[in-house]
């Protein structure tokens, strides 16, 4: 196994160098190895090449530039080693889909889609390994129904959630098909500032189910990318990085929706602790 | 790690090549990343059309060129070629690519078991080499199989050598034994 320490000293130099002309040879130096070695290890490391992830983390900050300045497009990317607008526009388009001038236009780019900088936490994580080879999994159209609420802190606000659908769903079971539990989080544009939409939910049999505060959530058919995650919620987001990051990119797909559905089987999600495996649904473009 | 200097004539090298980071698709050391790939292509071809490639130069030994270009150090890409070395090229198939490597002066080194797959290029270039006075140009580094190497999946019991080319010896520099003794 590579040293976790050591990569993350050449992750360090990446992000003290992010406008400065950085080559991966000098991130191999940052880490003590060789070039050869360095660009293997960092792989095994991240599962990303030591370029694609300077590149990526360059073409992030230059997003979060370009949202929080009003300078011009050409003076950002010169600043993060982009040598012409050509280049950056092109690397830009290549990773989020969109040119950035019209992301300037009021164009979204949803912060799920932003590089973060890998952290130890992360490397430890990816080292581990369980959740990192999904597999595709296709689902019916369903309807569900549940309670929804908007998701500010992770923890404290689903577990409240969790806790009042455990109510509603004995009260109503009857109206209720035996089957999967589903959380499903909703990144919808702007939830970054706003909190993002939770639903705790299982499936109807299709008839209309009594509870006024039941929300109606009729699924269309998916495919998706199965992934598990591994501890507590509160580091869902080392599972979510690596799957928007990570395996998206190098897997060539796109999210169909801005869903992370949770599938819990027919269990309702454990209600005290959270150090659990979470079945994690991503819907993909086929 | 034990090593001797040795110089070679020209080696003309028939085998397939490819640029990039190999490591984009697995890391691990598995045949699944693009040097696994590259090995597999080349060895399929030669189990199917051993006949095509004339001249061989001694059985049962292979070649891995590591050759690192003007943009390599920016972008962590490099060349990696392996193939066989022929006395001379006649009749090659369209399949196959060419290297000529220059009469040079290499620094060998056989490593074993674990070593194959630590950071040996670091402990030559970084320590051993200066150690011994020498320079390498950094160019290109050359691992030789042979019989003793016995797959990727043993490497435990393996002995693969690396060829690191030399730049001429510096002129100030004193011989690997005597290198502490003049540092005191």
């Amino acid at each position: 196994m590579p040293d976790l320490a050591l990569i993350s000293k050449a992750i360090d130099f990446v992000e003290d160098n992010l406008q400065e002309p950085v080559t991966v040879a000098g991130m191999a130096d940052a880490a003590g190895y060789s070039l050869y070695y360095f660009c293997r290890v960092f792989n095994q490391a991240t599962h990303h090449t030591p370029y694609d992830y300077l590149m990526r983390r360059r073409l992030s900050e230059t997003t979060r530039a370009l949202l929080r300045t009003d300078q011009k497009i050409i003076d950002v990317a010169l600043d993060y080693q982009f040598n012409s607008p050509e280049t950056y526009s092109r690397a830009f388009k290549r990773m989020f889909d969109i040119q950035p001038s019209q992301m300037r236009k009021g164009g979204y780019i949803d912060s799920h889609r932003l590089m973060p900088r890998l952290t130890l936490a992360h490397l430890e994580y990816i080292s581990q390994g369980q959740y990192l080879k999904p597999v595709l999994v296709e689902s019916e159209p369903c309807q569900l129904a549940g309670l929804m609420t908007l998701v500010r802190d992770d923890e404290r606000d689903r577990l409240q959630l969790w806790q009042l659908f455990a109510e509603e769903l004995a009260r109503l079971q009857e109206q209720f098909k035996p089957g999967p539990i589903y959380g499903v989080a909703n990144y919808a544009e702007g939830w970054e500032s706003s909190g993002y939409q939770y639903l705790a939910a299982a499936e109807t049999g299709g008839q209309t189910i009594s509870g006024t505060a039941l929300v109606l959530k009729p699924m269309p058919r998916l495919t998706c990318a199965r992934f598990f995650h591994k501890g507590p919620i509160a580091d869902l987001s080392l599972t979510l990085d690596y799957i928007y990051h990570t395996w998206l990119p190098k897997a060539g797909v796109s999210a169909s929706h801005p869903w992370v559905i949770e599938h819990y089987g027919h269990d309702l999600p454990p209600a005290s602790d959270w150090q659990s495996t979470i079945e994690i649904r991503i819907p993909l473009i086929t | 790690m034990e090593s001797k200097i040795v110089e070679t004539q020209q080696m003309i090298l028939v085998g397939l090549g490819f640029y990039g980071d190999p490591f984009r698709l697995s890391a691990g050391w598995t045949e699944e990343n693009e040097i696994g790939r590259l090995w597999n292509r080349f060895m399929a071809f030669l189990s199917q059309h051993h006949d095509r490639i004339k001249h061989f130069k001694g059985e049962r030994v292979a070649y891995e060129l590591q050759i690192y270009h003007e943009d390599t150090p920016r972008t962590g890409e490099f060349e990696v070629f392996v193939g066989v070395e022929v006395e001379e090229l006649e009749d090659l198939p369209i399949e196959m690519s060419v290297k000529i490597l220059p009469p040079a002066t290499y620094a060998v080194f056989a490593l074993e078991g674990e070593q194959i797959g630590s950071d040996w290029y670091l402990m030559i270039a970084a320590e051993w080499l200066p150690q011994a006075g020498y320079e390498s140009d950094h160019k290109y580094s050359i691992q030789r199989y042979d019989e003793r190497f016995k797959g990727v999946e043993n490497l435990a019991e393996s002995v693969v050598e690396v060829y690191m080319p030399l730049s001429p010896r510096l002129p100030n520099s004193r011989n690997h034994g005597s290198l502490k003794n003049s540092e005191a």
